[in-house]
């Protein structure tokens, strides 16, 4: 799973959001280091609602457009989850390590 | 300049960078996208770079995955309006040539006025034929190749160089009659206009010997961009189809009305037939092979 794609999916666990939202809210939670371009979010999201991880859950005109809020569904949840566990145990590999890190001095020649 | 101004203009110009994706994706998507886009930048009054260049991946993106989802049937029915079409784009440039034959020739006053009435009623049948409407493209098809062959009758032209002038509408229109038989459905008329101007445009170097080498590259660098269009589209290499068509029966008429070495016969009808079979295994056969080894597994990656 791609970096945009896991928290655009950590964005929806609070609950459905719309398209510049997500964008905030992915901005936010990752100390904005992850900014969606709109053309980003949208592929994201077209990939994510055909794969079945996301849903159209609701549907308003705002300023005479056409505004969907996306919410994240029971297999998007595992997904999310699931990667969130394989990171968790990448990261282990380090933080939670016994034995002291050898530092292989740099000499300059 | 007042905000409101700003605001409109700045979403005019995304809108114009929404072209990138299909019409039919835009239909449904184009206003939510301008929406969030609108939010994103906010008292702007040109699009953000980075904005810029993800919408234009991301319409690209949409594109191919648009064409792969296309089915066979389709891309061949397309194709084939397509490809009459083009031929039918092809048809009108003889015309477009015998206007200026006539106008540096210093000919007689009827055959320019004829040329000229040819060229209205061709360009209005690719007009009407773009948008679906067949049978009245069959008309004005036929009624602009009346108007060519009355021209050569009224000034003693050979008979050889009139069949070569007319045969061209002939291809076209028995294109137009198979699609009005199939009841494809027509779309917008602008970009055969365009073929059109762009042919015109690739023509005007044939009328000069020293520079039709100019032209022969031109319409070789044309058919090279169709062909690497199909990974996009695999409807759109059939224009080539319909071009080379075109040109084939042309060529044909002149091979049989003028004496020609062996050898440029030879190479004029093999690159011909090499390109009529490129195009179609290019286009719709590199469209199939990709519909088999795509697998939900392709969608599921990323």
């Amino acid at each position: 799973m791609r970096e945009p794609t896991y928290f655009i999916l950590t964005a929806l666990l609070d609950g459905p959001l719309h398209g510049y939202a997500i964008i905030s809210q992915v901005a936010q939670l990752s100390s904005g280091r992850v900014r969606l371009a709109a053309g980003t979010l949208y592929a994201a999201l077209d990939r994510l609602t055909a794969e079945g991880m996301l849903r159209v859950v609701k549907e308003e005109i705002v300023s005479g457009r056409a505004r969907r809020y996306y919410g994240v569904t029971e297999p998007g949840t595992v997904a999310v989850r699931a990667e969130a566990d394989r990171m968790a145990a990448a990261a282990a590999l380090v933080t939670h390590r016994r034995r002291p890190i050898v530092a292989t001095a740099v000499m300059a020649v | 300049m007042t905000t409101m101004d700003s605001a409109t203009r700045l979403e005019r110009r995304y809108r114009r960078l929404l072209w990138a994706y299909p019409r039919e994706y835009r239909k449904s998507r184009a206003d939510e996208i301008l929406g969030t886009l609108m939010e994103i930048d906010e008292g702007r009054r040109w699009p953000a770079p980075r904005e810029a260049a993800a919408l234009l991946t991301g319409g690209l993106r949409t594109r191919i995955r648009a064409n792969r989802e296309r089915p066979p049937r389709q891309v061949w029915r397309d194709g084939l309006r397509f490809a009459v079409l083009a031929a039918l784009a092809a048809a009108l440039l003889q015309p477009f040539i015998d206007v200026e034959v006539s106008f540096t020739d210093a000919a007689p006053v009827q055959d320019r006025v004829f040329a000229a009435i040819a060229m209205l009623l061709t360009t209005a049948a690719l007009a009407v034929a773009a948008r679906g409407r067949y049978w009245l493209a069959i008309g004005a098809c036929a009624a602009g190749w009346a108007a060519i062959v009355t021209s050569f009758q009224l000034s003693e032209h050979n008979w050889g160089a009139a069949a070569f002038i007319a045969v061209e509408p002939v291809v076209a229109i028995v294109g137009l009659i198979v699609l009005a038989i199939r009841r494809v459905p027509g779309g917008r008329a602008w970009p055969w206009l365009a073929l059109l101007a762009l042919l015109c445009a690739e023509a005007i170097p044939s009328f000069h010997l020293e520079t039709r080498y100019l032209a022969v590259a031109l319409r070789t660098g044309l058919a090279a961009i169709l062909l690497l269009t199909a990974v996009v589209d695999a409807r759109l290499p059939m224009i080539g189809t319909g071009l080379a068509t075109g040109m084939l029966f042309a060529q044909t008429i002149v091979m049989l009305s003028t004496p020609m070495p062996a050898s440029d016969v030879v190479s004029m009808l093999g690159t011909t037939a090499a390109y009529l079979a490129l195009t179609l295994v290019v286009g719709p056969g590199l469209h199939a092979w990709r519909r088999r080894s795509s697998t939900p597994d392709d969608t599921v990656a990323a």
